[in-house]
């Protein structure tokens, strides 16, 4: 998912906006100002029990999400209202960009103006740890969730929300450049060597076999960690130190790297593009052959003008020691830890979890279901058949590695592996250099 | 003896004494270079050469926001990005300013940046003046004590910002921005202002004195209409501060009171980035404080440095 290319970092030398609005939170509470802070002030620390469901729930509560699904907007939120008799007073979306800030003076200011808050990965960790995000009980999930949504809302065995919609990268390729450079269409990469071998053969022509989206931090990140993964690599032992430094981690950059370098297949502008949107619309113009994308891409390579559906192949990510593997991009919802409704902002959280409403999310969003036997739902598989790749995707680790140090560390990981890519150092040094800052970020956390 | 004078630069040694004998002037080595008026030529050529590289290196970003304003997209997207001038267009200005969802922000970000300047330069040129013409112990303490809350981050003071009007009920009101950006710009104002207060002669204020003028009707007879310069400036300054803040309009505001800067990184998406948008949306956001700090840029310069030296 792309907002995962979407974070600005300050520079590290700097103490980071995360770690000064941390420090805001610090000062106030040393100052005790929250106890005069009026009436949108919710109960303090809160219980930690975690949530199970009410049997009745009622009243009104307040949502904030950011700005990626319209469905709530446009009919969900009203149709809640009607089945449950909870009102909405405000659903409200704000960039993805700004959220986090928010947020985070939100809750340090133990805020409850908010029932409902958008997360994912990374925030349920961060938040969570905080004790800002109320904590649920098993019995609050709903049957069938899948592992990788849930663990986007979840944090050290923790599940601090319920997954909206599903989501993580498969594989796409442009049958059309296939055919025309001799390669079977319907016949999808199956290792990094065929993969990197069909990228060879279909680069020419102003046409690049591959291209990603490293131009940012989070971009950067992402497309290692997929190699990375599709390596057997993993970037933390069980101990939390880091581990993507390790032999298989070398091995992933020094092939993300050769793609770029030695290969030539990889488009130079993927150090470039910062969004996956302009990913997208690299394969949709038909100027990239295989990209490893989010959903999102499918809409946009099969709309009228671009590729069309025929042109579009699907699957799963192509495999080096292992099958398969792949990055997860879910998002959920969360109950704010100073709610004054809980009960009726968990109802809110298991309602969009609900068949009419993740129905609602692929075919109008094109979004993965968030539940195993909507997946395999025909009537969902019909109207977006890489709802299909996905299952096959799931049955292979998708992670994200979201943790409360996420964004440090992945500030300092990423400027080492584009370094790696510029040729400036060697994959091995900068995952090392890398890997010693953020045993040094993480230890702050223990 | 015959003493041959010696063919030297300008300020070389020359033997003393001894018959002028003319001998044909040998060449030096530092005429084969430049003169001094070629050297300072070079200097000066040398200076306005960089200068030129700085000022290219400053105003790239935003003749390229402009570029990306008034051409397609997908012009500019390409490997090698396509400029026809055919191609020139305004409709992103026209959509964007036919928007309510853009032009709220920006009467929002007009409405505040007016009132806090107004606000900051009533109280400021107030304290200003009694700061550069009262006689009082502590005085330089107090205008450093004042300057000194500039050093506080202002990201450290989010959270008991976002509590204080939160308590007031002001959260997502053009209030919240007015009270917070007049606190943060105020001390600023009044450092500048002194600086130009100071410059008045004070003989001025005595003929006043002595025609019956009091200290309030020197400050708004006498002082104001002669500092107006200085507080022209010194608005423009609160104005562009106050236009182009972007954190705290973030921190303190939700959707009804969305100023400009938020707005313009609103086009930022998660999924995508609606970079026409954005640049039509920097430039409009830009180019007003452009041309301001332009138009005072000799007297803000002036404030912020003589401020500092006087009271």
């Amino acid at each position: 998912m792309a907002h995962h290319s979407q974070h600005t970092q300050s520079s590290h030398s700097l103490p980071s906006r995360r770690s000064a609005l941390a420090l805001g939170g610090g000062l106030i509470a040393a100052a005790g100002l929250t106890a005069c802070s009026g009436g949108s002030t919710g109960t303090a620390g809160t219980s930690a029990s975690p949530l199970a469901p009410a049997s009745s729930a009622g009243g009104s509560i307040r949502i904030l999400d950011d700005n990626t699904n319209k469905i709530f907007q446009s009919g969900v939120v009203a149709q809640f209202e009607k089945d449950t008799g909870i009102k909405v007073e405000k659903y409200e979306q704000a960039n993805f960009n700004d959220l986090h800030d928010r947020l985070a003076t939100l809750f340090s200011a133990q805020d409850s103006s908010y029932d409902v808050v958008m997360t994912w990965a990374a925030w349920s960790a961060e938040f969570g740890r905080a004790g800002w995000l109320q904590p649920l009980d098993r019995s609050a999930v709903p049957q069938g969730v899948l592992p990788a949504a849930l663990d986007a809302v979840s944090y050290g065995g923790t599940v601090y929300g319920l997954p909206k919609f599903a989501s993580a990268q498969t594989m796409f390729w442009n049958k059309n450049l296939f055919d025309k450079a001799g390669l079977a269409p319907d016949t999808a990469p199956a290792t990094w060597d065929d993969f990197v071998s069909a990228a060879k053969e279909l680069t020419g022509g102003g046409v690049y076999g591959y291209a990603a989206d490293m131009g940012n931090t989070d971009g950067a990140y992402q497309n290692f960690l997929r190699v990375l993964l599709l390596n057997g690599g993993t970037m933390y032992d069980a101990d939390n130190k880091p581990a993507f430094n390790s032999d298989k981690g070398v091995d992933a950059l020094d092939r993300l790297v050769r793609l770029l370098r030695t290969d030539k297949v990889m488009s130079p502008s993927s150090l470039q593009i910062t969004n996956s949107s302009d990913l997208n619309t690299l394969f949709a113009n038909g100027k990239a052959a295989i990209v490893f994308n989010w959903p999102a891409q499918y809409p946009v390579a099969v709309a009228q003008g671009a590729l069309g559906a025929s042109a579009v192949g699907n699957g799963i990510l192509p495999g080096i020691t292992v099958k398969s593997a792949s990055i997860d991009g879910s998002e959920g919802f969360a109950i704010n830890a100073f709610s004054q409704n809980k009960a009726a902002a968990l109802k809110w959280l298991q309602y969009v979890t609900t068949a009419p409403v993740q129905r609602e999310m692929v075919q109008k969003e094109g979004w993965f279901p968030v539940t195993t036997s909507l997946l395999q739902e025909k009537t969902v598989t019909s109207h977006l058949p890489i709802v299909s790749t996905y299952l096959q995707e799931s049955r292979y680790p998708i992670k994200r590695f979201g943790a409360p140090w996420y964004s440090d560390v992945v500030q300092q990981l990423s400027t080492g592996i584009t370094t790696a890519m510029l040729g400036r150092t060697t994959p091995k040094k900068a995952l090392d250099t890398a890997a010693d800052q953020a045993s040094a970020i993480i230890a702050k956390y223990k | 003896m015959t003493t041959f004078r010696t063919a030297t630069a300008p300020g070389g040694g020359q033997p003393a004494g001894g018959p002028a004998t003319q001998a044909p002037p040998a060449p030096s080595p530092r005429r084969r270079g430049l003169s001094r008026r070629g050297r300072k030529r070079a200097v000066t050529v040398l200076h306005r050469f960089l200068l030129v590289v700085a000022l290219l290196y400053f105003i790239a970003p935003f003749v390229w926001m402009v570029v990306y304003s008034v051409f397609p997209a997908h012009d500019l997207q390409r490997e090698n990005p396509r400029l026809d001038p055919g191609d020139l267009t305004l409709s992103s200005y026209r959509r964007l300013l036919g928007q309510s969802s853009f032009l709220k922000p920006m009467l929002t970000s007009a409405m505040v940046g007016l009132l806090t300047t107004l606000i900051c330069l009533a109280l400021g040129s107030i304290a200003a003046y009694g700061l550069a013409r009262l006689r009082f112990r502590g005085k330089q303490v107090l205008l450093l004590a004042m300057m000194s809350t500039q050093a506080i981050p202002v990201i450290v003071l989010a959270v008991p910002l976002f509590i204080v009007i939160r308590t007031l009920g002001l959260f997502d009101t053009p209030a919240a921005l007015i009270i917070t950006y007049t606190a943060f710009i105020l001390p600023l104002v009044v450092w500048m202002m002194v600086g130009f207060f100071e410059d008045i002669p004070l003989s001025l204020e005595k003929a006043a004195r002595i025609d019956g003028c009091g200290r309030w009707q020197i400050l708004w007879r006498i002082a104001a209409p002669l500092a107006a310069p200085g507080l022209a400036a010194t608005g423009v300054f609160a104005f562009i501060t106050a236009w182009s803040d972007f954190f705290l309009a973030k921190i303190l505001t939700a959707s009804n009171a969305t100023t400009l800067p938020v707005r313009t990184a609103s086009f930022q998406g998660l999924f995508a980035n609606d970079y026409t948008s954005a640049a039509t949306a920097g430039v409009i956001t830009t180019l007003p404080v452009m041309l301001l700090a332009l138009a005072a840029q000799r007297w803000i310069v002036r404030g912020l440095t003589e401020g500092a030296v006087k009271g």
